[in-house]
């Protein structure tokens, strides 16, 4: 199977003070080229680390990383750092959390949707403003360049969400990367930006790596998905095979925690609270939550296996159902 | 938005009013009236004095007296001096010019210190370098600007005597000294707004910096300069327009000091000059001329900022 | 238990790196503390008369007789800064806490009473924010003949107004929050709830307020006098030594050496406090 990013054991460590924090722990998966790949895990699983990692924007803080993040074979964590900029909005574009805050608000429209062109590809202003207005126009907005020159508060946050979403596709990057992008927004309008963002996968064959913390989102949108916990990546492989035979015990909790509106049975939460990271945890870092614990969790650190079809799990007694 | 232009001009009408009472009555109730006392120093004889008192008005009540000054003053009328004669807003304007240009200089030479500077520290925030300019901006707004002067004085034009010592050229008499004259008064001044824009170029730009829109600008990929100019400073910038609004009432304050270090002949010297000379007229129009002004420069800047912030175009009417 | 372990390290780590490693703040100290003390017990710092003229011997450089050098009628540079100190440090202390007693009430009626009064006492505030200071205590001083009293009010006159907006601000905020929202369905008095309950919250930048003015105070206290407005002679200013100094410049260029170095030392080390607590406060409020 050909790949397009490959990560291979990405730890990410933060030293606060005395403390260290260690945010991500050997993470690995593959994405091919016009895959979307659901990410998914509650919030501080290291989710939005890892995106920040691939793209290198943790460099100059107090955060350590290791591993491999290839980029059709090439390990951008090796990359010198002008090499990597032109790597960052031209071939991995970030659509950006918050689209209220995410947007220059001193900068008219045109202006940073056009910029990754004329950094990256040396072109002209006017040259760079008519593909804004291209790009504009493929994420909805209507033909004419009177909102070129608006500034973003001028707009709903739906409306950013799009213009965020040129910007990132402006340049036609291999992968694009969206950290939680509905979150901030209105239910209707969360269902058009995903059906917008399909869109563009699919007439571009583009790859998309989807953060989220919705399984409604990821079941709807995904190919694969990957589901994160304290730091790691807990089980991974296809979508559907994923929601309906979940090996991991904590993914089966997350499904549980869905509200399901047929039976209108109560959700189940999950208990306790996940393992503060100062230090990476010798054991499986679910064990305290896990219903089905045992000694042998308890004893080392568990190993990530990943079948021939694909499908990984860090657990020692996977789950096993077929109904 | 128009709502809002309107009650600012309002307030700066209404502030330069209560200005201008404190400015008379300030004067006037001091023990003592000392316009009365100037006065009876000029004339020896009494009944002369008498006959001045009634031709200038100073046996009304005061606040007829203050009246009658502010209407003259609002058709353009701030009296005469009362040592010279000759009109109070004439001598004003003779000086203004050199002034307006000291202070556009000393904006300017701060600005070209603490910019760079400002940016560079607020990139990298606690290191080394960061502290030592945070330490040296403290020490330069601790530094009174007639210390500064002074020192220059003693270094540049005593020690090493590459400039003349104070005095002041008119450019069209002789622009090189001229300029040569006015080097060491605007660094003096620029160099104490330096350590205050400093500041606030650091801390705008690290406030600034925490946006979720500066990392979209790293996450494009663009250069470090565009993510800290044009992406970061910008936005400092505009906020930066009201400082330099509560700025200028300081720089003024410092000018006064400073042309009197430098015998720089505007409108501080002025002031000085007419307490001196006891010359209260002129003293009491210079000081609501220059007060009036930067008010109203102050409300400009406003303004300008209102036009050019789009946040506040938008937010601006319903607040 | 953890999280209060946890804080206090961040906040020893914090002070170890503040400006200078924290020594700048403990040589402030050490400055304040002496020029306290030569405002209260000059006799212990003089050494000479510094009243006392030595026709033979004017304008002398530093030297171990004259640690700063003498001015032009032979007075010792040293003790004269010694005395002058008293005028500065009280002028600077004395201005600050009128500002507090005049700024601190308004900015209270003005942000609880919201409305009319806070409008009017915001547009005070404003126009004496704008007006360049300076220039009003030339005017004031020039007419009212400089005393220590007339210095002491027209700072304070200048100055009160960061006091009220501080504080104002701050009640803003307060008065939303429960316990004052409590004590007003309580049946508290207005004015018993402006100073029981929301003046202590106040407390702190009151305080890093007051110091930066004392800076301020002594900044405007000597300039006036190099202006040939401050306390007339003999009383020895710092200021008005400036101004004598500038006269003989040429040939006795240390002269401004000492006059120069007591005001910066003075507000340099009322700055460096007030930094120093205005970070601290800050840090207080982010750990809340």
């Amino acid at each position: 199977m050909s790949k397009r990013l490959s990560i291979n054991h990405l730890s990410v460590k933060f030293t606060r003070g005395d403390e260290q924090i260690h945010a991500v722990t050997d993470v690995s998966f593959d994405i091919a080229p016009g895959e979307i790949i659901g990410l998914v895990g509650e919030s501080g699983c290291g989710k939005s680390v890892t995106t920040k990692a691939i793209l290198r924007l943790l460099d100059g803080g107090n955060a350590q990383v290791q591993g491999q993040v290839l980029l059709e074979d090439e390990d951008l964590l090796a990359l010198p750092e002008k090499k990597m900029r032109h790597v960052r909005g031209k071939r991995i574009a970030l659509i950006p959390q918050n689209p209220l805050s995410s947007l220059n608000p001193v900068l008219t429209i045109g202006d940073q949707v056009a910029e990754p062109l004329i950094e990256h590809f040396g072109m002209s202003k006017k040259e760079a403003w008519k593909k804004a207005r291209e790009a504009l126009t493929k994420v909805g907005f209507p033909q004419g360049d009177a909102y070129l020159k608006r500034y973003a508060n001028e707009f709903s946050g739906g409306l950013r969400q799009r213009i965020a979403i040129a910007m990132a596709i402006i340049s036609e990057p291999d992968l694009l990367i969206a950290d939680e992008p509905t979150t901030a927004l209105d239910v209707t309008i969360q269902a058009q930006i995903l059906n917008l963002l399909r869109r563009i996968v699919r007439e571009t064959n583009t790859s998309l790596l989807l953060i989220t913390h919705d399984l409604a989102v990821v079941s709807e949108m995904c190919d694969k998905i990957g589901v994160m916990y304290a730091g790691q990546i807990v089980e991974w492989g296809e979508k559907r095979k994923v929601l309906r035979e979940p090996k991991h015990p904590y993914t089966e909790a997350l499904i549980a925690a869905i509200p399901d509106k047929r039976t209108e049975a109560g959700f189940m939460t999950i208990p306790g609270q996940p393992p503060k990271l100062t230090e990476i945890p010798n054991m499986c870092h679910f064990a305290d939550r896990c219903a089905y614990a045992e000694e042998a969790c308890r004893r080392s650190a568990i190993a990530y296996s990943l079948d021939e079809e694909g499908r990984g799990v860090r657990c020692l007694k996977p789950l096993s159902r077929s109904s | 938005m128009y709502t809002m232009m309107l009650n600012k001009l309002l307030r700066a009408v209404l502030i330069i009013f209560l200005i201008s009472i404190v400015i008379f009555f300030a004067v006037r109730m001091a023990p003592g009236d000392p316009v009365m006392t100037v006065l009876g120093a000029i004339g020896n004889n009494p009944e002369k004095v008498e006959l001045l008192r009634n031709q200038m008005g100073l046996n009304d009540p005061l606040f007829v007296q203050y009246f009658r000054w502010i209407g003259g003053v609002l058709r353009g009328d701030f009296g005469v001096s009362m040592i010279s004669g000759k009109p109070v807003l004439e001598i004003i304007m003779s000086r203004i010019g050199a002034s307006i240009e000291l202070i556009i200089a000393a904006i300017l030479i701060g600005l070209v210190i603490a910019v760079p500077i400002g940016i560079i520290a607020s990139t990298r925030p606690g290191k080394l370098l960061d502290k030592i300019c945070t330490t040296i901006s403290i020490l330069g707004m601790s530094t009174p600007v007639f210390l500064i002067g002074l020192l220059m004085i003693t270094l540049f034009a005593v020690q090493w005597q590459w400039l003349p010592a104070s005095g002041y050229v008119a450019w069209s008499e002789d622009a090189g000294m001229h300029v040569k004259l006015l080097i060491m008064p605007a660094t003096a001044l620029g160099i104490f707004e330096a350590a205050v824009f400093f500041r606030f170029v650091r801390n705008g730009m690290l406030d600034v910096m925490r946006e979720p829109f500066m990392e979209t600008a790293r996450a494009k990929g663009l250069s470090p300069f565009a993510i800290f100019v044009k992406h970061g400073f910008r936005n400092t910038l505009l906020t930066f327009m009201t400082v330099l609004g509560l700025e200028i009432g300081i720089l003024v304050s410092g000018t006064v000091i400073v042309e009197q270090v430098f015998s720089w002949t505007g409108i501080g010297w002025l002031v000085l000059n007419s307490v001196s000379t006891r010359d209260y007229t002129l003293l009491q129009g210079t000081v609501l001329f220059v007060s009036a002004a930067v008010v109203i420069i102050n409300l400009l800047l406003n303004l300008l900022y209102a036009f050019l912030d789009p946040r506040v175009k938008t937010h601006g009417g319903r607040g | 238990m953890r999280s209060g372990l946890q804080l206090q390290r961040t906040r020893r780590r914090w002070r170890l790196n503040r400006i200078g490693g924290g020594v700048l703040v403990w040589i402030s100290f050490v400055i304040i503390a002496l020029y306290l003390l030569m405002a209260l017990f000059p006799t212990w710092f003089y050494a000479y008369d510094p009243f006392a003229i030595d026709a033979l011997s004017p304008l002398q450089a530093p030297s171990f007789k004259h640690i700063f050098g003498t001015d032009e009628y032979g007075r010792d540079i040293y003790s004269r800064i010694v005395d002058g100190a008293r005028d500065t440090i009280f002028i600077g202390l004395g201005s600050a806490i009128l500002a507090m007693i005049i700024g601190v009430p308004l900015g209270l009626i003005a942000g609880y009473s919201r409305g009319k009064a806070d409008s009017v006492i915001s547009l005070i505030v404003d126009g004496t924010l704008s007006f360049p200071s300076m220039l009003l205590a030339i005017l004031v001083v020039s007419a009212w003949k400089p005393s220590a009293i007339t210095l002491i009010v027209v700072i304070a006159l200048v100055n009160f107004p960061r006091f009220t907006m501080i504080v104002r601000g701050n009640v803003l905020s307060l008065r939303e929050r429960e316990y004052v929202m409590a004590a007003r369905l309580s049946g508290l008095s207005n004015s018993r709830i402006m100073f029981a309950e929301i003046l202590p919250n106040c407390v702190t930048p009151i305080i890093v307020q007051a110091s930066l003015l004392v800076g301020n105070a002594i900044v405007i206290e000597t300039g006036l006098s190099y202006l040939g407005l401050g306390l007339q002679p003999p009383d020895p200013s710092w200021g008005g030594m400036l101004t004598s100094a500038q006269s003989y410049i040429y040939i006795a260029p240390w002269y401004s050496a000492a006059p120069g170095l007591a005001i910066l030392l003075a507000v340099f080390a009322v700055n460096i406090l007030g930094d120093y607590l205005s970070d601290k406060m800050d840090v207080r409020r982010r750990m809340e």
